[in-house]
């Protein structure tokens, strides 16, 4: 989809920003051309746009370099993962220096989740488990059925965060009144799930029975404040 | 050599049937002394006392050969709980989840009150792992987590889109021990390197593998008397041992 199309769909549906992920990237092992793609476009659009990176874990120390140079070159504020379609195993141990990487950089990683048998609830959470220090994302909160997982997962391990984005709303629901708003964020996997998709996602959030303030705070407030935060770890280094 | 098979099923389901006149003549063939056994199928959903009921009525008429674990379906709840003590009152030794088949997360609050029962009636729970979405490694490391005191079994060792967890699952969660029904030669080598001789259980899941079958996978393997020893007997009978 053409970018200016993609921007313009987005703020016809009242949609104020988005984190832009590659789609492409996942299917090849050097990503420098696709980490590039997002830089331009967030260039293009720049008070509009941010975008989190993604790298292989098969590469191994090329994959360590290329997201300090997302990171400090290319002003990215943290890393998207989708396991299945990368064909890696969340939980195996090559995600490990991956995982300790992001940790230093202090910006978050978001992982697909909720599609077993590479990229489950609980395979994702377990990152976190390992790295306490890292702040690990369920891209979908488990997706369908494993919204269930998500939620005990994420009573356990402060550090994970939970994206609403295809999660039944009985699943956000009880989310929100077992842990609180301030670890859930939103997203619509646009255009990916349709051209309408942001605004019937974001009106799956208005339709839960949950304060103003927490709806406010999913739909937009607690992403902001992530990615300032990254940014502000970022800005600390000189980076 | 004495053998421990830690899982077998017994009963006439309607898609799996295996009788004991079955299972005790290939036990002799392969010097196994003993079988873990518990139900099949319908008995392991719907029809759980019935299913009980036969176990132990095969435990009762070959003590010296059998040993029968309990299978309740959790959306039973309290009913469930009654029966798993019932049951276990009647002589059976402890709790196998089919949790691909029952219809739940390991980590569903309906397990953790069944496992609950179990870990107070100090029996050991059998866990098939190994099948998506309702039964993995990792969500029986969240269940093993939340209950340090019991024991469990990871049944099949994850086998098979479940293998990358097992590792991972029985290096966090202590209370873990694998059984290598299906798993592969080579992950069964790895696991006895990275958690331990003390944690491995030989399973054959008879009658979905034959326990000859599954025995010949030890030759292959480059164990010591001691450590086969350790495979196939001892690691099963301190398992089984009632706990205080």
């Amino acid at each position: 989809m053409p970018l200016d199309g993609f921007v313009a769909t987005l703020k016809d549906q009242g949609i104020d920003g988005a984190l832009l992920f590659t789609f492409d990237g996942f299917f090849h092992e050097d990503t420098r051309p696709y980490n590039d793609e997002l830089k331009a476009a967030v260039d293009r659009y720049p008070s509009f746009l941010h975008a989190f990176g993604t790298v292989h874990p098969r590469g191994g120390e090329r994959a360590l370099e290329e997201m300090r140079r997302c990171v400090r070159d290319l002003g990215m504020r943290g890393f998207k993962f989708h396991s299945w379609l990368q064909a890696f195993c969340a939980s195996s141990k090559s995600m490990f220096p991956l995982v300790e990487q992001a940790a230093e950089l202090k910006v978050p990683m978001l992982f697909h989740d909720g599609t077993p048998p590479y990229s489950s609830t609980l395979q994702v959470a377990y990152l976190a488990r390992c790295f306490p220090r890292a702040t690990i994302i369920l891209g979908h909160s488990g997706l369908r059925d494993s919204w269930k997982e998500a939620l005990y997962a994420a009573r356990k391990y402060p550090n994970l965060m939970l994206q609403f984005c295809g999660t039944p709303q009985i699943g956000m629901r009880t989310i929100i009144q077992e842990i609180g708003w301030e670890r859930c964020i939103f997203g619509s996997d646009f255009p990916l799930t349709g051209m309408r998709s942001p605004a019937q996602m974001a009106r799956q959030i208005e339709e839960i029975d949950v304060s103003g303030q927490a709806k406010e705070a999913i739909l937009g407030g607690n992403l902001k404040r992530l990615l300032e935060s990254a940014a502000a770890a970022t800005a600390d280094r000189g980076g | 050599m004495k053998i421990i098979d830690m899982h077998c099923s017994i009963g006439s389901g309607i898609e799996t049937q295996q009788s004991i006149d079955e299972l005790l003549p290939a036990m002799d063939r392969c010097r196994i002394e003993r079988s873990v056994v518990s139900t099949v199928d319908q008995f392991r959903t719907v029809y759980n006392r019935a299913g009980n009921e036969a176990v132990l009525k095969a435990v009762r008429q070959h003590p010296d050969r059998l040993t029968g674990f309990a299978v309740v379906n959790p959306w039973f709840g309290k009913d469930g709980i009654a029966e798993l003590e019932r049951a276990v009152g009647q002589g059976l030794r402890g709790l196998a989840l089919f949790t691909h088949q029952q219809g739940c997360f390991l980590t569903d609050n309906i397990v953790f009150d069944l496992v609950h029962a179990a870990d107070t009636l100090r029996i050991p729970v059998y866990c098939h792992t190994g099948t998506p979405i309702f039964a993995l490694p990792l969500g029986l490391m969240e269940l093993a987590l939340r209950f340090p005191d019991a024991s469990f079994i990871m049944g099949s060792a994850g086998y098979a889109d479940g293998w990358y967890d097992v590792i991972p699952a029985a290096s966090h969660a202590e209370n873990i021990y694998v059984e290598t029904s299906y798993c592969p030669i080579q992950l069964i080598q790895t696991i006895i390197e990275e958690i331990g001789i003390e944690r491995v259980l030989f399973g054959s899941d008879a009658p979905g593998n034959s326990q000859s079958s599954e025995l010949l996978k030890f030759e292959e393997l480059e164990l010591s008397p001691e450590e086969r020893n350790h495979v196939f007997y001892e690691n099963a009978l301190r398992l089984l041992a009632t706990r205080d």
